[in-house]
């Protein structure tokens, strides 16, 4: 996905430092397939990854289809803010109430600045959390800014 | 042997049912003065409902439209043995044969007892989701390569209901029905 001298240089890292300040209202950018809508034209809840899921911030994007570079340009695009990613869940499952908190990540790559990751601090974590994750981050509104050609 | 059991054992069954205020056939629809049927008009996710008065005059169009939801709901399930890993661009594994075998199972189940999902689609977390869409109500059934089975209903008030179960039962079905078709307290 970085690797590619046609992305554009405003694009590419350049040095730039990384920046974990990620207001509410940023938006969060992540390629989509045909397979990701429903017949009623949708985007399917099963579209919406658990993390660790790759975005492009949109702090240093100036297009929502900077997310699909290189080669992904038949590809669409959906996107939602920082603010609707569920901050923590509680997986209040017998005797086990462990708390489970998510957040963004910037992990810039040389070709690819705005590349982050909506992670947990946790390495297993419960289905039943993940698809809590995914129906709550869904139904906050994942807007779809251009659809798979 | 159960209604659901019987349904399954013989899906006429449902058809043969002729008592209104029979609980098993029409006790999910509370709130509507008189049995409603569920038809399929036009469009996948385009359903409407129908007055018992109406039903005799229209129980081919019923029938029809029933199997051609059907055909397309198996036939989606066809199209995702298409996939190859790796189909979202960003690693997701494709539905395995034997979850897309026990796909096929739950949708024969479903349709034997009259519940139609509004789509069947492939799932970024490596399976096959099955998704009703019924008001502000939304049920998935999810069924995972490894396995798992994950259900998952919501109103979209920020308190979903997720809870994994070992097996699609019909108990399990009537469940989900009660859920899509009960009144939101």
């Amino acid at each position: 996905m970085c690797e590619d001298s046609s992305i554009p240089d405003r694009l590419k890292r350049n040095g730039r430092p990384v920046d974990n300040q990620f207001s509410s209202e940023e938006r969060l950018y992540r390629r989509i397939t045909s397979e990701s809508l429903e017949s009623d034209d949708s985007l399917t809840k099963m579209a919406v990854k658990f993390p660790r899921c790759s975005v492009n911030r949109g702090k240093y994007c100036e297009h929502p289809t900077d997310v699909l570079y290189p080669d992904y340009f038949h590809l669409g695009v959906a996107s939602y803010t920082v603010g609707s990613i569920p901050k923590e869940l509680i997986l209040e499952q017998n005797h086990d109430n462990r708390r489970f908190a998510f957040n963004v990540q910037h992990i810039p790559c040389e070709n690819m600045y705005p590349h982050s990751h909506v992670c947990s601090g946790h390495k297993r974590v419960p289905k039943s959390i993940k698809s809590r994750f995914r129906i709550l981050l869904w139904e906050a509104g994942i807007q779809i800014d251009k659809r798979p050609d | 042997m159960s209604d659901p059991q019987q349904i399954l054992a013989d899906p006429d069954y449902i058809f043969s049912r002729s008592d209104p205020s029979d609980p098993y056939l029409y006790g999910y629809f509370e709130g509507f003065p008189a049995v409603v049927y569920t038809t399929f008009s036009s469009g996948l996710t385009n359903w409407e409902s129908q007055k018992e008065e109406n039903r005799d005059s229209s129980s081919t169009k019923i029938y029809l439209g029933n199997e051609q939801k059907e055909n397309v709901l198996v036939d989606r399930i066809e199209s995702l043995s298409q996939l190859e890993d790796n189909w979202d661009t960003e690693g997701a594994e494709a539905p395995t044969q034997q979850v897309l075998w026990n796909s096929k199972i739950v949708l024969e189940i479903l349709f034997h007892l009259e519940l139609f999902p509004s789509d069947v689609v492939p799932s970024v977390e490596g399976g096959v989701g099955i998704v009703f869409k019924h008001g502000e109500s939304y049920v998935d059934i999810e069924l995972f390569n490894d396995g798992d089975i994950v259900i998952t209903m919501s109103r979209k008030d920020g308190n979903p209901s997720v809870f994994e179960v070992e097996n699609i039962t019909p108990q399990e079905i009537e469940r989900v029905r009660r859920f899509l078709y009960s009144r939101s307290t």
